[in-house]
């Protein structure tokens, strides 16, 4: 039946992420580990070539003020 | 660059450092994948999504599709029925509207034209198929929180985890602190010895806080 596979595979879907994550990693990375790899990403030059806002709050607030659209761009640091 | 001069720049890198904010916004706004862009307006809302591949054809086509969006609201707050029409049409394609709410909604609205028809009926049953899914859902996550309130608990674990995330999402979607940490502690107690599920159970005791904070604001 549908509905129980959809029921069955999203919560799966969610933690069993991590759970596989067992063949390819030797561990969750530390704190040190995270943080260099984010300020590693905030040093790449495409991001530095930009006026990128990075804090949410000022990111609405400047778009209030001048009335512009946000464009948001996600990224992560932890992986390629 | 010209394209920048037009919109508010925004990076969101997803982390996860504690110390860092904002770390489930990617999900909030609807990530499927990294990289992932959007425009949002002043609110934070999506006014329009990506298509991939992304290249600058893409980024002004998503562009100007958003203005021509954002000024259509404006049209449609200023009392225009047929704009109107058209932003209900699309926040139904967006999922940003519940079917029930747009029929109600549409009572008070001009007939679609020949474009908008097939839009609105195919957004419409997308909606309700979306809505019967969602209660299906909820009315499981119901049952399992009073499976676990009698302490009626799965020891299997593959049923466990199915049992508990279920609940866990429920939870967070109503913002009730102790069934999302009920099973945040059922979850703990089955794949605590699993150090790769270290950085998800990180995750939700942030949203476990963040929760609470929300419940109790101090």
């Amino acid at each position: 039946m549908e509905t129980n596979v959809t029921l069955k595979c999203v919560p799966v879907a969610v933690l069993g992420l991590f759970l596989a994550a067992s063949a390819a990693l030797a561990g969750p990375p530390s704190q040190e580990q995270l943080k260099k790899q984010r300020d590693d990403k905030f040093a790449e030059a495409w991001v530095k070539k930009y006026p990128w806002v990075t804090d949410y709050s000022k990111a609405k607030e400047e778009a209030k003020k001048s009335g512009k659209l946000i464009f948001a761009y996600f990224s992560r640091s932890y992986s390629p | 660059m010209e394209f920048a001069s037009k919109v508010v720049l925004f990076l969101h890198i997803t982390t996860r450092v504690d110390e860092d904010k904002y770390q489930e916004l990617f999900e909030e706004k609807g990530g499927d994948g990294f990289p992932y862009m959007v425009y949002l307006d002043s609110a934070g809302d999506v006014i329009s999504k990506m298509d991939r591949p992304y290249e600058v054809e893409t980024f002004t086509a998503a562009l100007e599709k958003a203005a021509a969006f954002v000024a259509l609201v404006k049209k449609a707050e200023g009392g225009d029925k047929a704009a109107a029409l058209e932003v209900l049409i699309s926040k139904l394609e967006s999922g940003g509207i519940k079917a029930e709410e747009a029929k109600k909604k549409l009572k008070d609205l001009p007939k679609p034209s020949a474009e908008q028809e097939p839009r609105l009926n195919g957004a419409l049953a997308n909606a309700e198929v979306q809505q019967v899914l969602d209660d299906q859902q909820a009315a499981t996550a119901k049952k399992f929180i009073d499976m676990l309130k009698g302490k009626r608990v799965p020891t299997d674990k593959e049923v466990g985890e199915n049992f508990y995330m279920t609940i866990l999402n429920y939870a967070e979607k109503q913002k009730d602190a102790a069934n999302f940490e009920a099973a945040l502690n059922g979850l703990k107690a089955m794949f605590s010895d699993n150090p790769n599920a270290k950085p998800f159970f990180d995750m939700k005791e942030k949203t476990l806080k963040k929760l609470k904070t929300e419940k109790d604001p101090k």
